[in-house]
């Protein structure tokens, strides 16, 4: 194994980051579409994203030089470092997020007489609040994730603009996947299930013709960097994991399953988390195989 | 202040190394613990703890072996790619051009590590911190020359005004070129000027420099908007195609979709 500045930590923090945010405002959205007939789906949102963010974030405390001195982040905001936007996104969507899952929290049976949860019970108002902008502060985090290994000089990361969307993209769709594997595993509204799985589909699909034109346009301006994912140490990874299950098998899984299982969409959306911590993983490492 | 430049002339180094220790000890660094690369090279790669080191290299002319030596720092570029991303405000530019990295403020993420287009930064597990060339900026404060440059035994090292640099390295290069050496200048313009600049005598791949360097943030506005137009994208298929309410649908609700006054 090659020597890396950013270690396999980073690439489970991408991950969770992505699944975590995405699994917010997929709920927030599908709940705004669809008029609140899937509070549900908003609620779950809620209760995925917000730990696994903290927990992300904590990962990435870890991960520095010096953990102690992170306050030091808190005292910039710049533009041009990714890194910097990261912080205030994340410190921003862990506030919103934080105070929308209190006030679902609220209503669980078990905060009937929490005299602290009870402050946030019943306030609708600060819920979409909150949800709206944890959406759109969930929506720039996904795509930071990708921006911020853009911004550096790796080729295989900085020679394409269509990272920061390859990541906002597979984020969401390993946020569905999250849902539907919750409500799977809880054997809840399997028609909601199906709903997810058809728009995951869709984002799949999206997914594959992202990183087809990203590709394509690398291997073009640096075969070097693009060779290492498409056919030199990391292409098993990437074919069979990434493309193979990750991508290819979940939609297959989707369209063939019977419209009344949980076996199926919950073996689909496992597929496509392992896929999605892959990506990021193949990512991160072979973007630092040439420095 | 005018802006200071340092002047490395490869023709007249030696590979001596002595720049490379001068560094270490006027900045109190670590050795590094090292193995036989088959090479006199040493150590492997600038890092946290090795921020100058004479870079070597062989190439072939005409049957017979050319052994070249260039050495490698922080090259104090004007678009500084690790201030740029550094989140931490530990990475600064001062009025003489110099890029000066505050361990003090350094929390260790290792982002300017990354973004550094020519590999002069690196990661020290001895503080936690990054570390570089800083051009040995307190000594210059108090009327010295860095400690490289006052180590350089045949003065292939200097430093200096950037205009009168560019001039003593122009005047190089003339004087080389009359004498049949493909000679040339590194560092006048890339980045928007260089503050160490080079005379090669060959091109500068030969000599491991990239040809057209590139600043870790040119792609980063391209980058969002790509991602936010399919942000939009996303919004539209998959969301609001499979979970709109279809209930209140224009059509399945007669006359929502059209204007009355028509």
């Amino acid at each position: 194994m090659h020597e890396v500045n950013w270690p396999i930590i980073l690439a489970i923090y991408l991950f969770l980051a992505g699944v975590g945010v995405a699994a917010f405002y997929t709920g927030i959205l599908t709940n705004l579409f669809g008029s609140g007939k899937y509070r549900k789906l908003a609620k779950y949102g809620s209760y995925i994203g917000v730990p696994l963010i903290i927990i992300g974030a904590l990962l990435l405390l870890f991960d520095l030089g010096r953990p102690l001195s992170f306050w030091h982040f808190l005292l910039v905001f710049k533009l041009s470092s990714t890194m910097s936007v990261g912080v205030w996104l994340l410190s921003a969507f862990i506030i919103c997020g934080g105070l929308n899952m209190l006030t679902w929290l609220a209503e669980e049976d078990f905060a009937r007489n929490n005299s602290l949860l009870g402050v946030f019970k019943g306030k609708e108002g600060l819920r979409s609040l909150t949800g709206y902008l944890g959406l759109i502060f969930g929506i720039l985090t996904a795509t930071y994730t990708g921006v911020l290994l853009a911004s550096t000089s790796a080729a295989l990361w900085s020679s394409t603009q269509f990272l920061g969307l390859l990541f906002l993209v597979s984020a969401t769709s390993t946020g569905m996947a999250a849902l539907m594997l919750v409500l799977a595993w809880r054997k809840e509204d399997i028609g909601i299930i199906h709903k997810l799985a058809k728009a995951d589909m869709i984002v799949v699909l999206f997914e594959i013709i992202v990183l087809a034109l990203m590709f394509y346009a690398l291997s073009a301006t640096v075969p070097a960097a693009a060779s290492v994912v498409l056919s030199g140490a990391y292409a098993v990874w990437f074919w069979v994991g990434i493309i193979g299950c990750g991508l290819v098998l979940p939609v297959i899984i989707d369209v063939a399953a019977s419209k009344k299982a949980f076996g199926a969409p919950m073996l689909a959306s496992i597929l496509v988390l392992v896929g999605g911590f892959l990506l990021r993983y193949v990512m991160l490492y072979a973007g630092q195989a040439h420095l | 202040m005018a802006e200071l430049a340092k002047y490395i002339d490869v023709t007249k180094c030696t590979g001596c190394r002595g720049c490379q220790v001068a560094c270490k000890q006027w900045n109190g660094l670590p050795a590094v613990h090292t193995e036989f690369s088959g090479s006199y090279e040493n150590p492997p790669k600038m890092g946290g703890d090795t921020w100058t080191k004479v870079r070597f290299f062989e190439t072939e002319d005409n049957g017979k072996v050319r052994f070249l030596f260039r050495k490698a720092q922080c090259m104090h570029c004007t678009e500084a790619s690790c201030a740029a991303v550094c989140a931490a405000g530990a990475i600064t530019k001062d009025d003489k051009g110099m890029v000066v990295l505050d361990q003090n403020k350094c929390v260790g993420c290792k982002n300017c590590v990354l973004a550094c287009p020519f590999g002069a930064v690196g990661f020290s597990a001895e503080t936690g911190t990054s570390g570089k060339c800083r051009m040995c900026v307190d000594r210059i404060d108090n009327g010295m020359e860095p400690a490289c440059v006052t180590t350089c035994p045949p003065g292939a090292v200097q430093i200096g005004e950037r205009e009168e640099i560019l001039k003593l390295a122009k005047g190089r290069v003339d004087f080389l070129k009359s004498n049949g050496v493909n000679a040339q200048i590194y560092g006048e313009n890339e980045l928007g000027g260089l503050h160490v600049i080079y005379v090669l005598d060959d091109k500068p791949e030969v000599y491991g420099l990239p040809v057209n360097p590139q600043a870790a943030t040119a792609n980063l506005f391209g980058s969002w908007v790509s991602a936010l137009v399919g942000a939009g994208v996303l919004l539209v298929a998959p969301f609001w195609l499979i979970f709109k309410d279809s209930g209140k649908d224009v059509s399945e609700t007669p006359d929502t979709g059209v204007s009355k006054n028509a």
